[in-house]
């Protein structure tokens, strides 16, 4: 086999170059593995030869994200690495995010297999554990060692294009991506396993764990409707008819904004409704059943509330991420606020 | 109540000159089976083929899968197939390793597919059965409904007519499921108590007002109902959509209750019910399944699972939530959809769930040499290698790329399946 040439990321205090006060020190590049790249070469062993150790200051890649990135990724390519390994950066955040940065970045533009190593609760673990292989390392850096083993081991997997194990097998923080195996013992039986261990105060383990949500403060109940601006919301799929925008009718990760403004009421052969989730025949009809416009210009009318907000957004709200739900709800939120909105009427189905 | 299911263990089937069972092989007279389906008015002709484990061979357009089953004495399928009567007593007789499939590609989904080798095989129970796969064609502006109804009739016409060359056969091995009265029904006070709570369907995708779904019912404003097992496992109960009367013919969670019935729990009965579609409806169902679990069949602890989409998650959360109320402990079986989404709706406090799989995971079929059921697979921008908004179908005989959960008895709800999933 092809001996692995692989490229090492530190920060200054590990190269070597110096610490704190070093820490604006921009990006440099050293022809041979520095500190703890000696137990990484030893780690690799004669599968990888660690080609080049690229180095840069934990301030100037902070406050230089953009510019210590091209510099580093041009100083990378030159070397024409198999392999980038980033760190260990432990518990220190900015250093977490500098080899999160720069190994997404490998990752996407020169294509080539990256690990990084971090502690879990490190802010460059939250950002960038989704998109790359972060070795769970802890916060003590006497595990050095280790986890550079740890990390050396992955990433000649990942090179060479091995199957990887599960993430407490190989040491790599859970990515969130859920995949199939063959399982020992059926459904049935692990469920009947399940209660009965429940039912005798035993420990087990649920194979799904509840999504992480939000949490949002409800805001304070509007004083005067006769002067609000409310608007409405749905993620029941209302669309403009065919759809022009081809917003998804299941999964959503958009949202369509329908303008509304001299309109009296929805009609059905100017909208359309596309959701994968419920029966649309009702709401295809006539969809002032899933977006009440015709009620509400009522109640405008009659000084009920102030005004109805001129735009309706809209998503196809089955089987959404939590991700892109929370997202999509957060930039129709933002626009709304922006719009001077004051209330909201949500229509689900 | 005591149902004695008679195995015969096939090992082999071919047309015959007469339908006939000798040692262990099936011969079908496909003539006579033919002239039998045909007295269904809405079809024009009948096809049946012969599928065998290993072979190079794909069914498509799957509708329903069914194992050979007779009842020595009453009715098969009763409200389905027969008139009304009652299941789940006396003697049955089953011909293992065999299924009846349908397939028409007129009705069902061009991607419920079995493949008798290859890697889908490795996944699927129905991959290994011999299948008899019928073809029924409908006569000109037959309405798809009620086609695809009398496919599903004959179906389990074929089934119980198969079934019943074994009539007069020993058994090679008789499974015993015997459950008393609930009233009656008292082990020993070590072993936990344990029901089932099962909604059979989601009324999201409404059922026909011909469908025949539990006892000939259509289900519409079905109520939770205390059932006895057999009856699932016995005909009664053929699947609206989204799954397949021979996962409740093999029921795994039933099966599994039975087996460990005596020696580490104690099997209290099964708790019947449909998800029905508004918040309040749903809530009042939950209620009335956790009563019924707790107060008629004194359980101490629930299994519950789902027939449907998502919108049954809510269903299951509030059943559990409901019977640990009421001081029950309860498991779900959850079938999962998309690697990275999740199941949304899942509060905080529900701790224990079991799941048989991912379904949006990619699987590549080699091509076959010979196809049933239609000659080509609708693809949509839901397929692993697809991101258009259209797309052709391709000739189903090729190299396909598909979701597991395309592959007939890959993953259900109820748990036949394989599999599990981890967080990568």
């Amino acid at each position: 086999m092809k001996k692995l040439r692989v490229v090492h990321y530190l920060n200054q205090f590990f190269a070597q170059i110096g610490a704190e006060e070093k820490g604006d020190v921009a990006p440099g590049i050293k022809y041979d593995p520095v500190g703890a790249g000696r137990a990484l070469q030893q780690a690799l062993g004669d599968k990888g030869e660690v080609a080049a150790t690229v180095f840069c200051g934990d301030n100037y890649f902070a406050e230089h994200q953009q510019d210590a990135i091209d510099e580093l990724l041009r100083m990378l390519a030159e070397r024409e690495p198999d392999l980038l390994l980033a760190g260990p950066a432990f518990a220190s955040g900015r250093y977490g995010v500098a080899c999160g940065a720069i190994c997404q970045a490998a990752q996407q533009i020169l294509g080539i297999p990256v690990v990084t190593g971090m502690a879990e609760d490190n802010v460059g673990a939250a950002l960038y554990r989704k998109s790359i292989y972060i070795v769970d390392s802890g916060s003590s850096v006497a595990r050095m060692v280790q986890v550079l083993q740890c990390m050396g081991a992955l990433g000649i997997k990942l090179a060479t294009g091995e199957s990887l194990g599960k993430p407490e097998q190989e040491g790599y923080l859970p990515r969130g991506i859920k995949r199939n195996e063959f399982a020992a013992r059926p459904p049935a039986a692990r469920a009947v396993d399940m209660l009965l261990a429940k039912l005798h105060g035993e420990e087990f383990k649920s194979e799904i764990t509840p999504p992480k949500f939000a949490s949002g403060k409800p805001a304070a109940p509007l004083r005067d409707l006769r002067s609000a601006v409310i608007a409405l919301v749905t993620d029941g799929g209302l669309v403009l008819e065919g759809n022009p925008e081809r917003l998804e009718p299941g999964r959503p990760t958009r949202f369509t904004s329908i303008r509304i403004g001299g309109i009296d009421a929805l009609d059905p052969d100017n909208f359309d409704v596309f959701h994968s989730g419920y029966d649309t025949v009702f709401a295809n009809q006539d969809p002032n059943r899933l977006v009440p416009l015709d009620a509400m210009r009522e109640l405008e009318r009659a000084g009920v509330i102030g005004k109805l907000y001129e735009v309706v957004h809209s998503t196809g709200g089955a089987h959404a991420a939590v991700e892109s739900a929370t997202r999509i709800g957060k930039e129709i939120a933002e626009r709304l606020k922006d719009a001077g909105v004051d209330g909201v009427i949500l229509t689900s189905t | 109540m005591r149902l004695d299911l008679g195995l015969i263990h096939i090992q082999d089937i071919s047309f015959g000159r007469q339908t006939t069972i000798e040692d262990r092989r099936l011969f079908i007279d496909r003539e006579e089976l033919v002239s039998l389906l045909l007295q269904e008015p809405l079809f024009d002709h009948v096809d049946i083929e012969l599928a065998h484990p290993g072979e190079s061979c794909r069914i498509i357009h799957v509708l329903d899968v069914v194992e050979p089953r007779y009842r020595m004495s009453g009715v098969n399928f009763p409200g389905a197939l027969d008139e009304n009567g009652l299941v789940g007593d006396g003697q049955t007789r089953a011909l293992k390793n065999v299924a009846v499939i349908e397939a028409d590609s007129r009705s069902g989904r061009s991607r419920n597919i079995i493949d008798m080798s290859g890697p889908a095989a490795l996944y699927s129970p129905i991959s290994n059965t011999h299948n008899v796969v019928l073809l029924p064609r409908p006569k000109p502006g037959v309405d798809k409904n009620d086609y695809r109804l009398a496919i599903k009739k004959a179906g389990l016409k074929t089934a119980a007519y198969l079934a019943a060359a074994a009539k007069d056969l020993a058994p090679d091995e008789t499974e015993v499921f015997d459950l008393p009265p609930a009233a009656l029904n008292q082990g020993p006070t070590e072993l936990p108590r344990v029901a089932y709570v099962f909604p059979m369907h989601s009324q999201q995708h409404p059922t026909q007002q011909k469908e025949t779904v539990f006892y000939g019912s259509n289900i519409q404003g079905f109520m939770p109902t205390i059932v006895h097992p057999n009856e699932i496992l016995d005909g009664a109960l053929m699947f609206s959509y989204s799954a397949f009367t021979w996962f409740a013919q093999n029921h795994p969670i039933i099966h599994e209750l039975y087996r460990r019935h005596g020696h580490d729990l104690w099997f209290t009965g099964v708790v019947l019910t449909v998800a029905p579609v508004t918040v309040s409806e749903k809530e009042r169902s939950a209620l009335l399944c956790a009563r019924l679990a707790k107060e008629v069949l004194g359980a101490d602890g629930i299994i519950a699972t789902k027939i449907g989409g998502g919108a049954v998650d809510t269903d299951l959360m509030m059943i559990y939530s409901r019977c640990e109320e009421l001081g029950m402990k309860a498991t779900l079986i959850i079938m999962e959809r998309y690697p990275d989404t999740g199941i949304t709706f899942v509060p905080t406090h529900v701790n224990a769930i079991v799941t048989p799989g991912l379904t949006r995971d990619p699987i590549t079929l080699p091509a076959v040499e010979r196809v049933m059921g239609g000659e080509t697979v609708a693809l949509d921008n839901s397929n692993p290698d697809n991101t258009s908004a259209s797309i052709s179908p391709l000739p189903a005989n090729r190299e396909l790329r598909l979701w597991i959960g395309d592959i007939v008895g890959a993953i259900s709800q109820v748990g036949v399946s394989r599999l599990t999933t981890y967080m990568s």
